[in-house]
Parts: structure tokens; C-alpha cells; sequence
């Protein structure tokens, strides 16, 4: 193995904590699914709970990459490596809904 | 022979030769660069599901659609079994990290075989729930090219992606259970290194990850 340790850093407690994270975030997500998707029809406000589950997914995603693949304890250059390459993801997902919206005016015709 | 003596001091760095300037061995460097290909293989398919998605006036409310549960016919849970399967296989993650844990710094071969038999069961487990999942829904009437539920691309979409994680599921399953079979035989003991369930290990997280977003993107969106 090649990270380092220190000395008083104790690894089976990160893991417990982060797998607390993760279950408290999923919980709040189901919560909010479960009961707040009849009220918050107007587009706003569905806006809005659609941001809340993308941010919790990307915290979640965040916890499994850094701490469950250890990502956060490995050399700087190879975090950048492995995740720059997932940032062009970025311009797909804008790039798509987008056209998707397209094809829904297209639809109407 | 004349001899001409150069001396410069060269700084060591990490990508003179010799060893990985990465400081991991290449096998595990392969395994982190195929995980980047195959998240943009399911980045694609649901990416794809939010362009169609997108192209459609109305879409089917997921708080609807799922809301069984096994055994209980008439009940109405939404979104309580996909819950279930969320967290099992977020507990077998879990249990993963800590086999990778004991392999790497105790070389504990009971204790890996232990956590890792539990990742194994809760991938089997993950992989009946999605089994009995996919027949209720057909039951229902859903398949690749029909929905009851509204848009027809949604049941394409659904099978496909699901189906497509679930086959990574299963190939982790089963790697898991070879690697397993190696551990009780002693053969990482031999080698003097568990990196092997590290290998696994980062496999087996990747799958947990894409099913963070294909929960968010199916069910909660």
C-alpha cells in the first residue's frame, strides 16, 4: 500500500462516519420524494427539489469516490487524471437537455 | 579512453523510469481508467434518458409507477423497495471497503472472507430485488417498447439501464465470489499482498456510484 496513515488516523471510523452520510442523505432524499413531489408541482418549485436530489447524488458520489475508493488519500495528479476527464460530462448533460427541449418544440407542430 | 565526467545533480522525479509516477501499482491504475470509460458508457445511456426525456409534455410519476413491494400485494409503498435495494447495496459497499481495509493493513485472511462474503450477499440480494422488480413491472405491462404509464420510451429507457447496471452487479457478484474462493485458499497469503480486493473493490464501488444516479435520475427526478 502506498498512502500514508498517520499515526492517530483511524480508518474503520471514516468509514462508519461516511457510510452514516450516505445513509442520512439518501434517507432525506427519499423523504423529500415521497412527500413533497404532489405539492411541488409549479415549475419553480419542482426546479428546485430536482437541484436538491442532483446536489445530494453528487455529495454521495462525492463520499464513494474519496473515501470508499480511497481517491482522496492518492497522488494529487492522479485525482486529476480520473476526475477531469468526468467534468466534459458537463457540456453533455447541458448539451442534450437542450436538445431534448428542442425536439419537445418540434414535437408541437 | 578519455573519460569525460558530467556531474549534475538531477532531482528524482516521479517520472524518470523505474517506478510508477503514480505511486500504484498497474493494475490498479488500469482498473481505476476503465472505471472512467464505463462511467461514460452509462453517462451516455442517461444522458440520453434526459434528452428523451426532455422531448416529452407529460412523464411518468415515479411515486406511481414504483410502488410495490413483494408479498404484500395490495400494498401501496412508493418508492419503499427501490429504497431497500438502495440500501442494501450501500451496506455491501460498505462491507467491501472493509474487506479491502483488513486485506491491506491487518492481511487478516478471515476477516476479508468474512466482509467479503457479506458484499457478495448483498449483491445477490440487490440482484433478486431488481429480478422481482423487472417481473412485477412486465406484469404490469411495461416492457421495451409499451408503458401503461405513459410515455412509451420510458420502459425502454428503464429496462435498458437498469439491465445494463444489473449485468455489472452480476459480473461483480461473480468476481467477488472467485476472488473469495482464492482468499479461503490462502493464495493472496502466498503472493503477500490483498491488492487484489482492492482491484474488486474499486469495481464494486463504481457499481454502488452508478446506482446513486440511476436511483436519482429514475426514481426521484
Amino acid at each position: 500500500m502506498s498512502n500514508e496513515h498517520g499515526q492517530e488516523f483511524n480508518m474503520v471510523k471514516l468509514i462508519w462516519k461516511t457510510t452514516l452520510w450516505l445513509s442520512i442523505i439518501t434517507v432525506a432524499e427519499i423523504i423529500a420524494a415521497v412527500s413533497l413531489t404532489d405539492f411541488f408541482t409549479e415549475h419553480g418549485m419542482l426546479m428546485l427539489l430536482n437541484s436538491f436530489y442532483i446536489v445530494m447524488s453528487l455529495a454521495k458520489a462525492f463520499f464513494i469516490v474519496s473515501v470508499f475508493m480511497h481517491l482522496k488519500f492518492e497522488i494529487k495528479y492522479l485525482v486529476i487524471t480520473i476526475l477531469v476527464p468526468m467534468t466534459f460530462l458537463l457540456f453533455a448533460v447541458v448539451a442534450l437537455l437542450a436538445e431534448g427541449d428542442s425536439w419537445l418544440h418540434m414535437r408541437n407542430y | 579512453m578519455a573519460e569525460a565526467t558530467l556531474t549534475t545533480t538531477v532531482r528524482p522525479s516521479s517520472w524518470s523510469g523505474g517506478r510508477s509516477p503514480f505511486k500504484v501499482s498497474w493494475g490498479k491504475l488500469m482498473m481505476w481508467y476503465f472505471l472512467v470509460g464505463d462511467s461514460f458508457s452509462f453517462a451516455s445511456f442517461l444522458i440520453t434518458y434526459g434528452a428523451l426525456r426532455f422531448s416529452y409534455e407529460s412523464w411518468p410519476a415515479p411515486t406511481k409507477v414504483f410502488e410495490a413491494i413483494p408479498f404484500f400485494h395490495e400494498a401501496k409503498l412508493p418508492l419503499m423497495f427501490v429504497s431497500f435495494m438502495t440500501f442494501t447495496l450501500i451496506m455491501s459497499s460498505v462491507t467491501m471497503v472493509l474487506a479491502v481495509h483488513y486485506g491491506n493493513h491487518e492481511m487478516d485472511r478471515k476477516k476479508v472472507a468474512k466482509w467479503l462474503f457479506l458484499t457478495i450477499i448483498g449483491g445477490a440480494t440487490f440482484l433478486g430485488s431488481q429480478a422481482w422488480e423487472w417481473t412485477h413491472l412486465i406484469t404490469e405491462g411495461m416492457t421495451i417498447s409499451h408503458n401503461p404509464f405513459g410515455a412509451p420510451a420510458f420502459g425502454w429507457l428503464f429496462f435498458t439501464i437498469t439491465g445494463f447496471h444489473g449485468f455489472h452487479v452480476f459480473t461483480g457478484v461473480s468476481i467477488n465470489c472467485v476472488v473469495l474462493a482464492k482468499v479461503m485458499r490462502g493464495d493472496y497469503d502466498r503472493k503477500g499482498s490483498y491488492e487484489m480486493i482492492e482491484k474488486i473493490g474499486l469495481y464494486w464501488h463504481f457499481v454502488d456510484l452508478v446506482w446513486v444516479f440511476v436511483f436519482m435520475a429514475f426514481y426521484l427526478l
